[in-house]
Parts: structure tokens; C-alpha cells; sequence
């Protein structure tokens, strides 16, 4: 029985053919770059802005000539568009290795506790429309009987925080879904890897305070190329955050809120100062 | 072959352990039995995922696998047990006819003690005519004797509208020409007739002797093709400076009754004598290697020297090694070879200078003189110098691959789809100018894209 290459297509454990949902995010962006390095043939880059995906697609073409790169309209709160997605990239490019689900939206904090129809988007984008997407990916890896999806969870939804609320307890649902998916897709030669980043400087979080443990996105593809590598099911990035929320989730929940409102209130001053 | 691969969902991997596959087993016995076993799998086609037939696995990528889809095994009977293991001798016109599914050890234990010998033989005897013909397989004889494609009259093959049809160079060429080399994708092999080669001995009358770096080792193969049926040179691929490319050559020619009283004997015995454990990954390192290869070189004669050997011992000598794919444990290998026309030879020096440089160890580094190619369409070898190397697999190594494939198409040259299992299709493209031709007869003879696999989906054959 051959290691951890067996679900890539290819004898050097390369990956073929990727598709990446929030394609322009940058730690998509890096997590496409370090595979088009590795040898990639073939992405499928997906996102609301044609625009910036046909920039980005321009770029890819030229860094790899190798590379075959499509782009396709993705709207992450149509959820019922998750399968004719999946549906269409298949029939576009055959097998799908990897599929990277990379979309999200972080609201304003408190924003998705104070305006329901904001959080009730962001439930949908963070969550629903992962679900779809795995459904209708898991659907297509029993066919081909091979596959990897990638899902970018957050350490948000270890221990959801007050702060954080909607998108925490969606990235959480999320999480779980995948690492049972992952049970799943493990009888069909496929799996799924649930990354937790901690806080990522990205451009989705640039009007966030820097908080401890922050990384730079490629610090996140560095980590799932080793993933893919070496057969990891769970991915924290940094390493050390699973040690840190080991201890947050047995954290008596008096203790948490203390902590909750001690980094409220330092943010205020904060913003005040 | 394991009863566990069969009528379940099972892991399929070709002999280099790499890109496993999750695949539908099914054993075929017959030619009824495939048939049946068609109409079933037409009936579910929904999934558009087909089957491939599959003899011993020898192919060292992902050739006879078939991912979601079916896996046909020929090979899981004995000797004249079905219908795809039979086999029927005509001395007075030296052909035999015989089904897909009898491997080359088989019909090499049948042949020799009454005189005769396969056309062509690669370096294991563990592979299936029908595999034989669907990689048109070379060996150490292709400067003078072709392919074994080349040495097939007829073949018969069940297609995916549930025909049987025969074909020759003069019944369905263009089917003939397109089933030789190719894959097992126009259809499943049920049996073939081919010519044999008589024989006086079931010993070989070989020369061996060192090289001290790739002119020399080419020089000497050159000058040893006049002389000798099978010529074959072993490379050290991890020596360097002024030993750069050292090796030893071998050749060979079938014993006779001039050779001695040592070759005057038709009894053949071939067993394995060793069975590799399985090893962990990265057991077969530069430092193993090299130590091997030093070894290796050694105890190589330094001048001309003549042995009897047998035929096992020439022919197949990793075959005394049983699994020995296993060594270079969980993670697997892939195999590279390609071919460069003549006139290109430097390549061959610019490539083993690269794996010299790199320091990539290959445990078995293998050169040859190819005579001139066949006219089937996906026929690999092509009048030029070969170069095979087994290497440890590693994702790390597509861009040194790449870089390397690149340099191979840019001279004229192609790589062994039978070998291969990193391949881009731009790549495998390029090496075939007959790959349109071919794929105008496998839209005819398979239209609907029944026969599959994870190789043929990999490189836009299927």
C-alpha cells in the first residue's frame, strides 16, 4: 500500500488539477503558487470579480507556462450554485485533484449580532456555502474515487468568541462538517484537510488589530503543501495555536468571557488612544 | 495474483507503488465471460469511468489502473486453465497462438526446452502477452530485432460495441496498428499469434565488460551491436568528473553447440530465490547507492570476458528478487526513459551530467542502442539512444523532470508511456506524431470512451 501520494494522479505525488474558490484571496494565491511550482497542469481559479481573476489568471500564465488556468464566476452566498459550479468545472477540465475552498467574510466585529440580515450573509458565505460546495465535491470525488479538498477554517471557531460570533460559530460548523466529510471521503480514496489558521495578515484583515501568533499567508500554503505531503488531516498554522486553543477550549467558560471582555475593552482604548 | 483485488473496490498501483487507485476488480476467464461482463458494465456506464485491462501490473506507473472505473485481470489462471491463459504451438510455421493472459514465464517455461524462445523479452518475465502488446515491449535485442509488436500476425480483440474482431496488417490495419502500444485502450486482447525465434540452448553465451565513463560505455555498445543479438549497458548515474557515465556493458547471444558442453542443455529453471521485505522509504538513498554502484562496477570484469549464462540470469535478473519494488518503500518509485535520435547524443551526456550534478541516486540506470522504430502509432522506440532510470519518487523532482522532458521533445525524442507516471500531455504530444492518427481510430472503435485509465485520462488519450 503506497504512502500519501496515492490520491494524486500522478507518480511524483504531484497535483493535476486544482480548483480554488476565492481564488484571489491571498492565501489562495499563495496556495496556487506553491502548486503551480510543484507542477501543477491545470487550475480553475473561481471568484465574484472576473476581473481580477482574469488579472490573475494573465499572471499565472506567464509565471508557468505549463500551466492551463480557467476562470469561472463564483458567488459564494448563492449556495444553490454549488453543485452546477462543481458540474461546470468538471466538465471544463475532467478530474478534479484539489479543490481549495478558500471564500470567506469577516464582518466589522459584532456587525453579524447587531444587523441579522449581515450575519445571517456571513452564516451563509462561511458556512452554507462550504457545505454545498463539499456535498457537491464529495459527490464528484466518489465518481472519479479520488480527490483532496482543502477547507480554510479559522481558529475563530475553536471556541467561538463574542467578538466573533457569526463568522466563529460558522467557520466551527464548517470545521466539522469537513473532518467528518474527511471519514467519508476516506472510503472513496479521497480526503478532506481542515486548515486553522490564527490570524492571517491578508487583505481581508487589514483593518483588524494584529493580534499574537499572526502569520503571513504564505506561511498557510507552506503549511499545506506539508499537509499534502505528509498526510495531515488537521492543519494549525502557526503549530503552537493548537497547544494555545487546547487550553482556550478547557478554559472554564467565567475565565472566557473575562478574557473576551479584557480584549474589548483593550481594543477600545485602543481605537480611543 | 491476489483474490482480494477482485469484485470489490481494491487499491490498483503499477510496479512503481505510486498514484494508487481505488478500482472495481473483475476477473475474466473467458471471452464469453468479458463480454458478459461488458454488457454489465455498459449498463452501468453512467459514471463514464470504463475499465481497463490489467495483466500482471508490471507497467510502472498508472497504465493499468482505472480510477471510479473497472480493472479487468487476465492473468488469475494457470497455464491452459481458460480460454485468455491457453496456448497452442505450430513448430512447422514457428508461431504461437495464445491468450492475453499467459505471461511471458510462462510461455518462456514452455518454450524453451522444446527450442524456442520469445521474439522479444523486456527485463522482467512477469508480464502478459496481451501487456506485451498493448506497450509493444523492446528489450535487449531492438538494434537488430524491432519490438515485440513487430513479430505479432494477428490479434483478437473484443471492442466496447461487443464485437470480436480480428486484425492483421491485412484485416483492420489501422485497429492492428493502433492496438499495438496502445495502452489497452481500443479494446481488451483476447489472444494473438506471433512468431518465435528458434533456439539450441537455454543458456547464453554473454560478454561483459566495464566502461570507465559514457564515451567509452557508448563506444562500446556501438561496437558490440555487430556482434551480439542482445547488447544492454548498466550507468552509474552518481559518479562524476572524468568517471562520469561509467558503466558495464553486457551482451549477449543465444548458445550453441560451439559454446561448450556447459550450453548444451535446453533445461530451463527460473525461480526467485530472494523476496525484498519491505523497506522504509528512503532506504535506497545517494549513500546506498553509490555504495551499491561502486560495488556494482567492481565486480565487473575491467577486460573482455566470456561466460555461459542462463536465461533468467541474462535476461531478467531482477526477477530473482522477488517484490523488489518493495525497497524503496511506502512513498514508491518512477521510472524514467526516454529515447534521442542519433544524432542527438550529447543529450544523453547532458542528462546524465544532470542527474550527476543533482545527485538524484538511480539504483538502476539502464542505456541502449534502439534499431529502427515500428508503424504502430503509439510505438515507443525510435532509431536513437535510450536511457532508463529508476528514480525515488518525489514531488520535488517535476521541475528537474520537466526540465528534462522539455530537452527530450525539443530533439525529436518521446518518452515510455509504459513507463512513465509524471508525464505532461503537451509533452507526451510532441514525442507522438501519430497520436491524431490513433485517435481517430480509437473514436471509431470507442466511441463512447469505454476503455479507460488513469494513464489515458492523464495524458488526453481517453
Amino acid at each position: 500500500m503506497p504512502g500519501v501520494s496515492q490520491i494524486m494522479k500522478n507518480g511524483l505525488g504531484t497535483v493535476q488539477s486544482a480548483i480554488f474558490f476565492g481564488a484571489t484571496s491571498d492565501i489562495c494565491g499563495e496556495i496556487i503558487d506553491s502548486l503551480s511550482q510543484r507542477g501543477l497542469s491545470i487550475a480553475v481559479l473561481c471568484g465574484r470579480s472576473m476581473n481580477e481573476l482574469d488579472v490573475q489568471a494573465a499572471v499565472l500564465r506567464k509565471s508557468f507556462p505549463f500551466l492551463q488556468v480557467e476562470v469561472m464566476y463564483f458567488d459564494a452566498s448563492d449556495t444553490a450554485g454549488a453543485e452546477r459550479t462543481v458540474a461546470h468545472a468538471t466538465s471544463m477540465v475532467g478530474d478534479i485533484d484539489l479543490a481549495v475552498l478558500a471564500h470567506g467574510q469577516l464582518d466589522d466585529e459584532h456587525l453579524g449580532l447587531i444587523d441579522p440580515s449581515a450575519g445571517i450573509k456571513t452564516a451563509d458565505i462561511n458556512f452554507t456555502s462550504n457545505i454545498a460546495l463539499g456535498l457537491a465535491l464529495a459527490h464528484q470525488f466518489r465518481k472519479q474515487a479520488h480527490g483532496t479538498i482543502i477547507f480554510i477554517s479559522s481558529v475563530a471557531g475553536v471556541r467561538v468568541r463574542r467578538s466573533l460570533a457569526v463568522y466563529g460559530a460558522a467557520k466551527r460548523g464548517a470545521d466539522s462538517f469537513f473532518c467528518a466529510l474527511d471519514h467519508f471521503l476516506g472510503e472513496f480514496n479521497s480526503r478532506a484537510i481542515v486548515v486553522r489558521p490564527g490570524f492571517v495578515k491578508t487583505k481581508m484583515t487589514r483593518s483588524h488589530t494584529v493580534p499574537p501568533f499572526a502569520v503571513e499567508s504564505d506561511a498557510v500554503a507552506k503549511a499545506i503543501m506539508a499537509a499534502l505531503d505528509l498526510g495531515q488531516q488537521i492543519v494549525w498554522v502557526p503549530r503552537s495555536l493548537r497547544y494555545v486553543f487546547l487550553a482556550m477550549t478547557h478554559l472554564p467558560e467565567r475565565f472566557w468571557r473575562v478574557l473576551n471582555r479584557r480584549q474589548l475593552e483593550s481594543k477600545w482604548s485602543a481605537k480611543k488612544n | 495474483m491476489a483474490d482480494e483485488l477482485l469484485n470489490g473496490p481494491s487499491v490498483f498501483t503499477g510496479w512503481g507503488r505510486t498514484a494508487a487507485s481505488l478500482c472495481i476488480g473483475r476477473e475474466i476467464r473467458t471471452v464469453d465471460n468479458a463480454c458478459q461482463t461488458l454488457r454489465d458494465l455498459l449498463a452501468t456506464h453512467q459514471s463514464g469511468r470504463g475499465a481497463i485491462p490489467r495483466g500482471l501490473g508490471r507497467s510502472y506507473g498508472d497504465q493499468a489502473q482505472n480510477s471510479g472505473g473497472e480493472v479487468w485481470l487476465s492473468a488469475n489462471c494457470l497455464l491452459g486453465e481458460s480460454e485468455l491463459t491457453s496456448i497452442n504451438i505450430d513448430e512447422d510455421l514457428g508461431t504461437i497462438t495464445c491468450g492475453a493472459g499467459v505471461s511471458f514465464d510462462e510461455l518462456i517455461r514452455y518454450l524453451v526446452p522444446r527450442g524456442w524462445f520469445v521474439p522479444v523479452t523486456p527485463g522482467t518475465r512477469y508480464v502478459t502477452v496481451g501487456g506485451a502488446i498493448a506497450n509493444d515491449i523492446h528489450g535487449k535485442n531492438h538494434h537488430q530485432g524491432g519490438s515485440f509488436g513487430e513479430y505479432v500476425d494477428q490479434i483478437s480483440l473484443l471492442l466496447s460495441s461487443g464485437e470480436v474482431i480480428d486484425c492483421s496488417r491485412s484485416e483492420s490495419p489501422a485497429v492492428f496498428l493502433a492496438t499495438i502500444g496502445g495502452g489497452g485502450l481500443t479494446g481488451l486482447i483476447c489472444k494473438a499469434t506471433f512468431r518465435l525465434k528458434k533456439i539450441e540452448s537455454s543458456m547464453m553465451n554473454v560478454q561483459s565488460e566495464r566502461a570507465q565513463n559514457l564515451e567509452q560505455l557508448m563506444e562500446k555498445l556501438i561496437a558490440s551491436e555487430s556482434e551480439y543479438e542482445y547488447t544492454v549497458a548498466w550507468i552509474d548515474l552518481l559518479s562524476t568528473g572524468k568517471d562520469l557515465g561509467r558503466g558495464v556493458v553486457l551482451a549477449g547471444n543465444h548458445a550453441d553447440s560451439n559454446d561448450g558442453p556447459q550450453s548444451r542443455t535446453s533445461n530451463y529453471v527460473a525461480n526467485a530465490r530472494l523476496v525484498a521485505p519491505p523497506a522504509p522509504s528512503g532506504m535506497l538513498n545517494k549513500m546506498t547507492i553509490k555504495a551499491f554502484n561502486e560495488l556494482w562496477y567492481r565486480k565487473a570484469p575491467s577486460r573482455k570476458s566470456q561466460t555461459i549464462e542462463s536465461i533468467p540470469k541474462f535476461f531478467h535478473p531482477l526477477d530473482g528478487i522477488r517484490s523488489w519494488n518493495r525497497l524503496y518503500g511506502t512513498r514508491g518509485f518512477v521510472q524514467y526513459q526516454f529515447v534521442v535520435p542519433e544524432s542527438e547524443s550529447s543529450v544523453i551526456h547532458e542528462v546524465v551530467s544532470k542527474f550527476a550534478d543533482a545527485g538524484i541516486a538511480s539504483f538502476l540506470a539502464v542505456l541502449k542502442r534502439f534499431g529502427p522504430g515500428s508503424e504502430a502509432f503509439l510505438s515507443f522506440p525510435q532509431p536513437g539512444w535510450t536511457l532508463a532510470l529508476d528514480i525515488p519518487a518525489n514531488v520535488k523532482l517535476q521541475g528537474f523532470l520537466d526540465g528534462l522532458d522539455r530537452r527530450v521533445v525539443s530533439t525529436g525524442g518521446r518518452h515510455y508511456v509504459a513507463k512513465d507516471s509524471h508525464m505532461r500531455r503537451a509533452i507526451f504530444e510532441a514525442g507522438y506524431p501519430m497520436l491524431p492518427r490513433w485517435k481517430e481510430v480509437k473514436a471509431q472503435v470507442d466511441p463512447h470512451g469505454v476503455w479507460s485509465s488513469d494513464a489515458g485520462r492523464r495524458l488526453g488519450l481517453c
